[in-house]
């Protein structure tokens, strides 16, 4: 038998080869751009606030002459500033008050800013490590440390301190400042 | 196609916010204490007052009266004070006092002559000296490295008979608080 296809037989037939062709068609690519940006910022420690009571000395410990300033050997107070729990920090700043802390016409010692009966001629000096050779630290002074432990102690020594300009007689003395601590 | 790139490309937005300044964190510190007055030194007294006869005091056994000539000026000198504007001196305590005359200290001498005892004044033992009697505190200002308090002692007859011959002495303990 001859089979003849009829155009329209035939036209059926092309187009199940076109169905069957299109998934071999070339397909044309996309791309984009993957940004994720971001920042870490240091870690951080606790840090507990500074009370220290100090001893009380006689006025007789200060220098026993008007122009004279000096610190009351006996009234030295040795204590660490304490950093703790810190993660994610490899050092820190940390700045002591500011310049407005200073006794007045000083830039050594902070201001004794008792309330009542204030010993006259008298301020509080802070040095570091220790009151005979530390460097001073004076207010609004920022002192740096590296360190990369969980638990950081800043050593530290107050004193009493005889300014010039009078004599030291009995009378309170305490001063107060803000510490403010960057994290590195 | 462009509903497929969509997705990709909102992950792809630019995420600034952690970059922002951190907040240093602060703590606050404070330290202090007192300052108590300073001190002097100071010496014992020890004074030898002038032997006197006895026909000297008074010859009423119902009087009490003091010895012009037994008047003995010294002083209780401070020295090496430093911080102090002033002190306040507690002289004995009322167990210093002759029993029969308050105002004077008792006659603490083993032989002691009778009806007698010792009359501290400030300053001076005439009328101008004020009478320091055991145990009364006297209160001083001065902010100078010594200080000197002036005091004048004499012998004294109180109340109840005649004096006779024998031994006058007393000691106390002064007991000074600086300022």
């Amino acid at each position: 038998m001859t089979m003849t296809l009829s155009p329209t037989f035939l036209g059926g037939a092309l187009a199940v080869l076109c169905l069957a062709a299109n998934p071999a068609a070339a397909q044309s690519r996309a791309t984009a751009n993957f940004s994720l940006t971001g920042q870490i910022e240091a870690g951080t420690c606790a840090i507990t606030a500074v009370n220290r009571t100090m001893k009380t000395v006689p006025a007789s410990d200060f220098p026993n002459v008007a122009a004279t300033a000096g610190g009351a050997t006996t009234s030295f107070d040795t204590f660490n500033l304490a950093l703790t729990g810190c993660s994610g920090v490899t050092g820190a700043t940390i700045t002591f008050g500011a310049t407005g802390d200073a006794a007045d016409g000083q830039t050594d010692a902070f201001k004794n800013k008792a309330a009542t009966n204030p010993a006259p001629n008298t301020g509080l000096l802070l040095k570091e490590t220790n009151c005979t050779t530390g460097e001073t630290v004076t207010p609004g002074k920022t002192l740096s440390r590296t360190f990369a432990t969980a638990t950081h102690n800043v050593p530290l020594c107050a004193q009493y301190y005889k300014l010039a300009g009078g004599l030291v007689t009995k009378g309170a003395i305490s001063t107060a400042f803000t510490l403010t601590v960057t994290f590195l | 196609m462009g509903a497929l790139l969509r997705p990709l490309m909102l992950l792809g937005l630019y995420l600034p916010g952690a970059a922002l300044a951190q907040a240093a964190p602060t703590a606050s510190f404070a330290m202090g204490g007192q300052i108590e007055a300073g001190t002097c030194a100071v010496g014992s007294v020890v004074q030898t007052m002038p032997d006197v006869a006895a026909n000297v005091f008074s010859q009423n056994a119902s009087s009490a009266a003091g010895v012009p000539s037994s008047y003995t000026r010294f002083v209780l000198a401070l020295t090496r004070c430093t911080g102090v504007v002033g002190a306040s001196f507690v002289m004995g305590t009322a167990a210093d006092a002759e029993p029969a005359h308050i105002n004077a200290f008792r006659n603490k001498a083993v032989d002691a002559a009778p009806f007698t005892s010792i009359w501290l004044k400030a300053g001076a033992c005439g009328t101008a000296g004020a009478t320091i009697a055991p145990g009364e505190t006297i209160s001083r200002e001065f902010s100078t490295p010594e200080y000197d308090l002036a005091l004048c002692a004499q012998y004294h007859k109180h109340r109840g008979g005649l004096v006779t011959q024998g031994g006058i002495s007393t000691d106390f303990t002064v007991t000074i608080t600086y300022r």
